[in-house]
């Protein structure tokens, strides 16, 4: 099966000016995790998820990769009293734009590439995977996890009837 | 092919397998200490280095493989490796985090205490494992802890780099230059700290002073008021408990090395194996994967690289240069080593300068001078150096890329360390603490002319 097959084509996306405010106020209305940065000519430029805001708010440098020190799971249970973080970190977050926040090079798939690399982008970089075009950047579609279980119950299905 | 093997020291004389290990030496050097140019990693430059040394030393006749093996320092690369695992096995159990947060709780907002207390345990930690690997584990930490309290957090910073690069001077384990010149000089872990424990702790008092002075406006301002509970992350008590048994009992066998004739590396290598045993929910492969291999590797190309041109002579003709001036005046010798030394290691890299200058020194002495002051005048220049520039050591790399990081993502420009305020904050502390050290040497120089060893 194509990722053509798996994906949402009515895609919810947002402009490189729009800011993290507005982006979270869609992820509520639409009930997604993320979605694909374009330009006016729906070209993709980005991809904004949930996880990237929530890493957002983390203080420094608890998601940061740095050497020897990644091995340590930093607690962050150890503070009591003074302003509280994320609603400080928050209200520096909600007025960046898109283009400060987003992924600037995302990993994206075409509407020929196989389901099972659809799912490895997936499990590798998250959600989405944005489909566009072969021949340029047009966002045609987006492979979520929401969009893969529907799937998964039909090939299920299918596999189960043909046994 | 000629060999130059049987050339007496006196007779020295400039020839080819000299020039040619010299250019291979030079030019690799210079690959080294301008990486952040090319950005060719040091260690591929040590690499491409060591192999034409091989490759050049058997076509002229001065150096083959097997030479090149016997070259490396075992000692050195055993032991660093040994302690990368042993920090790999207890940095997850939340140890490191616990004293870090313990400490900004007991000090309560008083920012000087918390910057005197922090620049402590950076210290003690940086007598038994190298300085960069605690600036590594602290840096972020106080980060983390600067944060909460809302406060700058480079003074503390500042002050962890500053005190563990002169702390891990003490100890013949606490920096690799020492583990290098204890290893070529035989030093044993005892006489280093002897020799060089008291003019650290003078040089690390004179840094805090000189901090206090340095950071007054921001060790005033008043803090947020926060509460740090140090037990909560302890994730894994029992192994970080018995790790800290392990480390004591390395210390103790540490200062019985010698009596034991076991080379540091062996002591090292114990405590790794115990903790192995110890941390039992551990797996292999992930602690070892956090052992910096290209860093091992860089220390070995770099003894073979360095072994080369110790057998073209190249360092013993650069010594015969250099002798008279020692012979002349050994205290003053001393006094210029220590402040080239600090120079170079502030300005390129105290590591293969170490390497360079351990051969000449080592073939002065084979030559009939008393050379003893000078080990211990090349470990101060190195040690303390590193504190002269951004650049001056691996650990304040780290710490200005840190805060680099940290003002990136805060959008706070005020929050990194530039190489302009290094030179303004930094390096005067430098010029102190070597300034005290010229004192200390002149003062007590019979002391530090001492044999090494009971029997000389």
């Amino acid at each position: 099966m194509p990722c053509g097959d798996a994906m949402i084509t009515e895609v919810i996306s947002a402009r490189s000016d729009q800011t993290v405010a507005e982006v979270l106020a869609l992820f509520e209305e639409h009930n997604i995790r993320g979605l694909p940065v374009v330009d006016k000519d729906n070209n993709l430029v980005g991809v904004y998820n949930f996880k990237h805001m929530l890493m957002d708010l983390m203080p420094f440098p608890v998601d940061e990769k740095l050497k020897r020190i990644h091995i340590l799971d930093m607690n962050l249970d150890h503070i009591a009293g003074g302003k509280p973080w994320v609603e400080r970190q928050l209200t520096k977050l909600l007025d960046k734009k898109m283009s400060d926040v987003m992924i600037k090079e995302p990993h994206y798939a075409h509407e020929s590439t196989s389901l099972r690399e659809g799912i490895r982008l997936l499990v590798k970089y998250g959600s989405p995977i944005v489909v566009v075009k072969k021949d340029s950047m047009e966002v045609v579609g987006v492979v979520s996890s929401q969009s893969i279980v529907k799937d998964l119950r039909s090939l299920n299905v299918s596999v189960n009837k043909g046994a | 092919m000629v060999s130059v093997e049987a050339v007496s020291p006196h007779n020295l004389v400039w020839d080819t397998p000299m020039m040619v290990s010299a250019i291979i030496l030079v030019v690799t050097f210079a690959g080294i200490f301008t990486e952040e140019i090319h950005k060719i990693h040091r260690t591929k430059v040590a690499l491409l280095g060591a192999a034409v040394m091989v490759i050049a030393g058997q076509i002229f006749g001065f150096y083959n493989p097997d030479l090149a093996i016997e070259s490396i320092d075992w000692n050195v690369v055993f032991l660093l490796g040994a302690m990368m695992t042993i920090i790999a096995i207890m940095i997850p159990t939340g140890g490191f985090q616990a004293i870090a947060y313990w400490i900004a709780d007991f000090s309560k907002g008083r920012l000087f205490l918390l910057l005197l207390m922090l620049g402590t345990a950076v210290t003690v930690f940086s007598l038994l494992l190298d300085n960069v690997t605690t600036v590594i584990i602290f840096g972020p930490l106080i980060v983390l802890i600067c944060q909460a309290l809302n406060i700058n957090p480079i003074p503390y910073l500042l002050a962890a780099a500053l005190l563990s690069d002169t702390g891990g001077v003490a100890t013949l384990v606490g920096d690799p230059p020492n583990l290098m010149i204890g290893s070529a000089a035989d030093i044993d872990f005892n006489t280093f700290f002897l020799r060089m424990g008291g003019v650290v702790f003078v040089a690390w008092i004179a840094t805090v002073v000189a901090l206090k002075f340095i950071f007054k406006k921001e060790l005033a301002i008043k803090p947020e008021k926060m509460k740090f509970t140090g037990e909560t992350f302890l994730q894994d008590k029992s192994t970080w408990y018995a790790s800290l048994g392990v480390l004591g009992v390395m210390v103790v066998l540490f200062m019985l090395h010698n009596t034991l004739h076991w080379d540091a590396w062996v002591v090292a290598a114990l405590g790794m194996v115990s903790m192995f045993y110890i941390a039992k929910s551990v797996h292999m492969d992930d602690v070892l994967k956090e052992v910096e291999l290209p860093l091992l590797m860089f220390f070995l190309c770099l003894f073979v690289v360095v072994g080369g041109v110790e057998h073209s002579h190249f360092l013993e003709y650069i010594g015969t240069f250099i002798e008279p001036f020692v012979r002349d005046d050994l205290l003053m010798a001393c006094i210029v080593l220590m402040w080239v030394a600090a120079f170079m290691s502030a300005a390129i890299d105290n590591i293969p300068f170490t390497a360079a200058m351990i051969p000449i020194l080592l073939g002065m002495e084979a030559d009939g001078v008393i050379i003893t002051p000078l080990w211990w005048a090349l470990a101060i220049g190195v040690g303390m150096g590193g504190n002269g520039t951004h650049l001056g050591s691996t650990a304040n790399v780290f710490i200005v890329t840190l805060t680099e990081r940290l003002a990136r993502k805060e959008g706070n420009p005020d929050l990194a360390i530039t190489p302009g305020m290094w030179i303004r904050k930094g390096s005067p502390v430098m010029l102190l603490t070597l300034s005290i050290s010229t004192v200390i040497m002149w003062v007590f120089f019979e002391y530090f002319s001492l044999p090494l060893h009971a029997a000389e």
